[in-house]
């Protein structure tokens, strides 16, 4: 079985067209189910979907206090019975045929990230790359030939093994309500051993928010976002760069600034930070040796003594 | 790690004056908080990072990363990348860029700026 994760907060003139493009696009005969975690919409976006579409049936947990894209997705993927998990948005067309390219490319220790469409300006994307230290992403929008290592599975589009998301842990729940969760989540995935590929023909139609709902989006989540990416550079990356990445928000964001990062002390990051350390199989410098990765303005990110010299055997293939 | 950067962010939070030196004079910051010398330059190397945020190649701010939308792509490698270089923008942008600079005195200056600041990088 196949379960359709779908995080939704106030989505309610979205999601049923989501939800109908998932049952429609079925071409496999693989049993299918759509579990939302209604995200405490106020606009009634849980409580007018039926149990079911056809013979797909449709679960919703409904949450009172906003737990954020993280938990939501956590609380999604906990309810799951499939093997598999698709994750993505309350807000996206699926492109018919889905579960069929699922199926011809998931394995166990494989992540699947999906191309994502923007009909309005005929933009594809594939996958992104994690920009440091700011420790945001830009979108790929080179068209790989075929299925291809990426650094990081977007939020409407991430296909992986519900065994893999239990080992991984799912997504850190101490990021609050949106952002960083997913390259988070992606390069834990990458330091534990597991592998993210991006799957062109995987396609998801993402219906992008104009730009004055996202300024205002970003406005009203300016804290938060600039707390989750503080958390997420002090999870991985080394002293100095920390530094660099918290004193670059201080300049940038000097009236968000000193909130985000009181939350942040006071948070579990140092705890977490030390766990990681202790659990994951390859350390941050490692990734960057393998995605030959440079900070946002072009420099090196290691130093040439610690450049390593092997990469996995599926970052050559992509060469 | 953590323990020394916990520490040395405790007493950032804690004390105004330290927001403010973490902002304007990383050099001193780094002084009272008893970072090594590679530290401070880590702290001073953000400088680098804001002058570079408006960027008179593409025109826009390159720093906030794209999580949620896709922006204009107005460089050759069609990338989601900023433009940071005159090599990467499209024959159009170029030109674009060109006359502006050949009209504009604080934009040329801008520019000059610019890509001073990446050559340092």
């Amino acid at each position: 079985m196949i379960s359709v994760v779908i995080p939704a907060c106030n989505e309610a003139s979205n999601i049923a067209v989501t939800i109908r493009s998932f049952v429609d696009g079925r071409r496999s005969g693989v049993p299918v189910e759509i579990i939302v975690a209604d995200d405490a919409s106020t606009d009634g976006t849980g409580t007018h979907l039926p149990p079911a579409v056809g013979t797909v049936p449709v679960r919703v947990l409904r949450s009172r206090r906003r737990l954020g894209v993280a938990r939501s997705r956590n609380r999604a993927a906990a309810a799951a019975r499939g093997d598999l998990l698709f994750i993505t948005d309350g807000h996206v067309e699926v492109d018919a045929g889905w579960d069929r390219v699922v199926l011809d490319h998931a394995a166990d220790d494989r992540i699947l990230a999906a191309a994502i469409v923007d009909r309005s300006t005929g933009t594809n994307c594939f996958g992104c790359r994690l920009v440091v230290p700011y420790m945001g992403t830009y979108w790929n929008m080179d068209a790989p030939k075929g299925p291809s290592p990426v650094q990081i599975a977007s939020s409407a589009g991430t296909v992986l093994p519900r065994r893999l998301f239990e080992d991984l842990g799912g997504y850190d729940e101490g990021i609050r309500v949106y952002g960083a969760a997913e390259p988070e989540f992606s390069l834990r995935a990458w330091l534990s051993g597991a592998n993210i590929s991006c799957i062109p023909d995987l396609r998801i139609n993402h219906h992008f928010k104009p730009k004055s709902k996202r300024d205002r989006f970003l406005s009203d989540h300016r804290t938060n976002l600039i707390h989750n990416n503080l958390r997420f550079g002090l999870c991985y990356l080394s002293q100095s760069k920390s530094l660099e990445m918290i004193r670059h928000y201080a300049m940038k964001f000097p009236r968000h600034f000193p909130r985000a990062l009181a939350l942040l002390v006071e948070s579990d990051v140092w705890q977490r930070r030390a766990k990681l350390a202790a659990s994951l199989r390859y350390d941050f410098d490692w990734f960057v040796a393998q995605f030959d990765l440079h900070d946002q303005v072009g420099r090196p990110i290691l130093p040439t003594r610690r450049r390593f010299k092997s990469r996995p055997a599926e970052l050559q293939c992509a060469s | 790690m953590p323990t020394q950067l916990r520490g040395a962010l405790r007493k950032v939070i804690g004390d105004p004056r330290l927001l403010k030196l973490l902002r304007n004079d990383p050099k001193a910051l780094a002084s009272e908080l008893k970072l090594s010398a590679a530290d401070a330059k880590a702290l001073a190397s953000a400088d680098v990072l804001i002058n570079t945020i408006h960027n008179p190649l593409d025109g826009t701010t390159t720093t906030n990363p794209i999580t949620i939308t896709i922006t204009k792509v107005g460089h050759i490698s069609n990338s989601g990348d900023p433009a940071i270089k005159l090599t990467d923008l499209s024959k159009e942008r170029l030109i674009q860029v060109l006359e502006r600079t050949l009209v504009d005195q604080h934009y040329a200056g801008s520019l000059r700026s610019f890509l001073r600041l990446k050559q340092r990088a």
